[in-house]
């Protein structure tokens, strides 16, 4: 096994290469509602990793873009994870009007920072370990095909659970922070509709044959808001309230739209269960409340066992002279929250450094490339 | 054959041309806005009234049809009002999406019962009495063209209760109610807009800085709502409510539009002042919130002279054999309020019979057009022979 000095120069080295890998990642379209596309960066990188001794197997999907899942070694024994995801927030065509352009240390295209500059990455910190001789743990790694819809479409979500049983650690490679933050946890995401269902009457004339939606809503803004608890890191927002029709009838509909940032899955529970018992309780007699749950995205929690490989990560980055990282908690979601989910100690955020992601001015540090590369590497050779 | 016989004979031999009369009003585009509608509606009447003798004077807005007042006799007698509006609730084009239509009885089409059927009856009414050799008392005619919105083209209000003075009485022809009774009182309505401005912020990145402007707008609406006391014959409504613009944001937004309704006027400074008070409370900190007047409309005061009309109905149905009109109370506002403003004993929802007025659903009895034209002749007989009701 060659030394992290030797690695590093094999990587310093690779970055031709590796350029060339992600600018043939970013100048395709591929994003989730394109299955196509998507499965042709699979095949790609099925062919990049076949050579260095994986299996690679996908899980198939209808609609969306397949996941991958590529092996090496004895997967009975504890593994590592490395994961991310192949597809990109962009419409077919962006690939052709805003390709892979590197300018002054900047590197710009479709998914460049979020996350084909990751998924180059961890290829070329695995090849580049691999071919120096590195054999300490079965490595598995998990690309997803539909991640930036939240596997809406597949049952990826739950396939993810079930590949990441048996690992002691994971990286993410997602986008990472400008600042050398490492996320350790990523709050999940639920939104709900609530729909007030009363008696319309008329101001005037028999105002009291009405029943107030509006009331009733009101009374369950309160009780709602009040479920709000930073220090749980659970926040409970009604953002978007309508009802009634006219000011002279007694409002007979109304509705809200609320959302529910959760830093726990007890954190959701607790919200849920008061959910339960707000569209239960009637406040004004004769309205009828219904709730239903419109998008649900995990929490990525943070584990203390994260907290214990991020210390010890941090170590050996300053060791190995690379940047200081710091340990983050972020609003935003990421398929980590399933590794967390069982339990696997996650660091998030490994890919390259930028900024703006899901936007047009989405950016990719140049030189973050092959010191993240360096930074997995070291990880690998040290943890 | 008396004088009473002979109008209800000329109305009973005219039964086809009142129905024509109906249709043109119907057909008339007069909605919302609809400022040709309105003048059109206003010749079309004030040609009638020409006929029968009256003299016409127009007022006129920069925004709605004219005001008609049309006058017959000795106006410096004690005089008798019959009113009404010409205007509907509907947008323009209406009448070509839904024109007049006469099925199993019913009659349907934009203001068939709100009110053009009311203002047919109130022509006809004379028609018929000048067809007894009756029509010999001094009569004002007022109809004007922007009542549904609530009089915000014109100065009706004013003009009205400017008109009425030296009345002894008015009829206004609003929308009949098909239990035969007659508005003798309405509630006043005063609308308002509470707007809360709060401050927005990502719920994800930073809830800690958001301040929701619907958390506090449903504080207060409790409030409002509470204020409600049928005790005291008013109530409060919250009637519609918008707020927020996506659900991952802490909404910086939020705006209801209020309905007070009254019965006695002096509660209103004293609603106003508690609905103040709410909205001068801060809830949610940094967050403000602001009151508007929106357009209203006063209290029709059940004076007792409104009772002396509505006993003179009575009995004019019981001579006739129509069904006995009972006194009603009424929700909704109408022009009988600037009659009674005056001082004028006024009846209201003289008009046509039927149900569902404002919207599409909006129908009306066409019997009750000869039956209603009836009885108002016959009170107008009664009162002819008045100097005052008393």
């Amino acid at each position: 096994m060659k030394t992290r000095e030797e690695v590093f120069h094999a990587i310093e080295a690779a970055k031709p290469a590796m350029m060339k890998t992600w600018r043939s990642l970013v100048d395709r379209d591929c994003g989730s509602g394109n299955k196509a596309g998507v499965d042709a960066v699979g095949q790609d990188i099925r062919a990049f990793l076949e050579p260095l001794g994986f299996t690679v197997r996908f899980h198939e999907y209808e609609k969306a873009g397949n996941m991958l899942v590529a092996e090496k070694g004895d997967m009975t024994k504890p593994f590592v994870i490395l994961t991310g995801h192949m597809d990109t927030v962009f419409a077919d065509g962006t690939a052709a009007e805003r390709p892979f352009t590197v300018k002054d240390g900047r590197v710009t295209g479709p998914g460049v920072l979020d996350m084909k500059g990751g998924i180059t990455v961890m290829l070329y910190a695995v090849k580049t370990l691999l071919e120096s001789g590195w054999n300490r743990y079965p490595l598995k790694i998990i690309l997803a095909g539909d991640e930036e819809v939240g596997h809406g479409w597949s049952h990826a979500a739950e396939d993810y659970r079930a590949e990441a049983k048996g690992a002691f650690m994971a990286f993410n490679y997602e986008t990472g922070f400008i600042d050398d933050g490492i996320v350790l946890a990523r709050k999940g995401c639920a939104q709900y509709r609530f729909d007030f269902h009363g008696v319309g009457a008329h101001a005037g004339n028999n105002p009291e044959d009405g029943r107030s939606a509006v009331k009733e809503l009101c009374h369950k803004v309160l009780a709602m808001e009040a479920l709000t608890d930073f220090a749980e890191g659970t926040t409970v927002n009604v953002g978007v309230i309508s009802g009634g029709t006219v000011p002279n009838a007694i409002p007979e509909h109304a509705w809200c739209q609320v959302d529910v940032r959760f830093a726990s899955a007890a954190g959701l529970a607790r919200v849920e269960n008061a959910f339960q018992e707000i569209t239960d309780e009637v406040y004004i007699d004769g309205v009828k409340t219904a709730c239903v749950c419109q998008i649900k995205m995990a929490a990525m929690e943070k584990l203390p066992a994260s907290e214990a490989l991020f210390e010890k990560a941090q170590a050996i980055a300053k060791d190995a002279g690379l940047p200081a990282m710091k340990a983050i908690a972020v609003g935003g979601g990421s398929d980590s929250a399933y590794l967390t989910m069982e339990g696997v100690p996650t660091l998030c955020a490994m890919g390259v450094k930028g900024q703006y992601n899901h936007t047009v001015r989405e950016w990719a540090e140049e030189s973050s490339l092959t010191e993240r590369a360096k930074l997995s590497a070291a990880l690998l050779m040290e943890l | 054959m008396n004088a009473k016989d002979k109008a209800y004979q000329w109305i009973d031999a005219h039964r086809d041309d009142m129905v024509d009369l109906w249709k043109e009003m119907v057909t008339i585009d007069s909605g919302i806005g609809v400022k040709a509608g309105g003048m059109a509606m206003g010749d079309l009447c004030a040609g009638v009234l020409k006929k029968l003798g009256f003299s016409i004077r127009r007022v006129s807005y920069e925004k709605c049809g004219d005001t008609i007042i049309a006058e017959k006799g000795d106006m410096t007698k004690p005089f008798v009002i019959l009113m009404g509006h010409m205007d509907t609730v509907f947008f323009e084009g209406e009448p070509d999406r839904r024109p007049f239509t006469i099925k199993d009885g019913k009659a349907y089409g934009p203001g068939v019962l709100d009110m053009k059927g009311g203002v047919t009856i109130l022509l006809s009414a004379l028609r018929a009495l000048d067809a007894a050799g009756s029509l010999d008392f001094p009569v004002k005619v007022i109809l004007d063209a922007d009542e549904e919105p609530a009089h915000c083209y014109s100065d009706a209000p004013a003009l009205i209760e400017k008109e009425a003075r030296g009345a002894k009485c008015a009829f206004n022809f609003e929308t009949g109610f098909t239990d035969n009774s007659l508005v003798v009182q309405r509630k006043g309505c005063w609308r308002f807009f509470v707007e809360v401005h709060g401050r927005g912020c990502h719920v994800g990145n930073d809830p800690q800085n958001g301040r929701s402007a619907i958390l506090e707008m449903a504080h207060k609406i409790i409030e409002i709502e509470a204020l409600t006391d049928y005790s005291k014959e008013y109530n409060v409504n919250v009637g519609t409510i918008e707020g927020g613009t996506v659900a991952n944001a802490a909404p910086a937004y939020c705006r209801v539009e209020c309905d007070f309704r009254y019965t006695h006027p002096e509660d209103l400074p004293v609603l106003r002042e508690k609905v103040a008070a709410v909205c001068a409370k801060t809830f949610v900190p940094d967050t403000t919130t602001k009151l508007t007047d929106s357009v209203g409309f006063a209290v029709m005061p059940r004076l007792d002279g409104n009772m002396k009309l509505l006993a003179i109905a009575q009995d004019v149905a019981a001579e006739s054999g129509f069904p006995k009109p009972e006194a009603r109370l009424c929700g909704g506002g109408s022009d009988a309020a600037y009659t009674t403003a005056a001082g004028v004993a006024t009846l209201c929802a003289m008009g046509v019979e039927g149900a569902r007025n404002h919207t599409v659903e909006e129908w009306a009895d066409v019997e009750s057009l000869f039956l209603r034209a009836k009885q108002t002749a016959g009170i107008l007989l009664k009162v002819r022979e008045r100097t005052s009701i008393g």
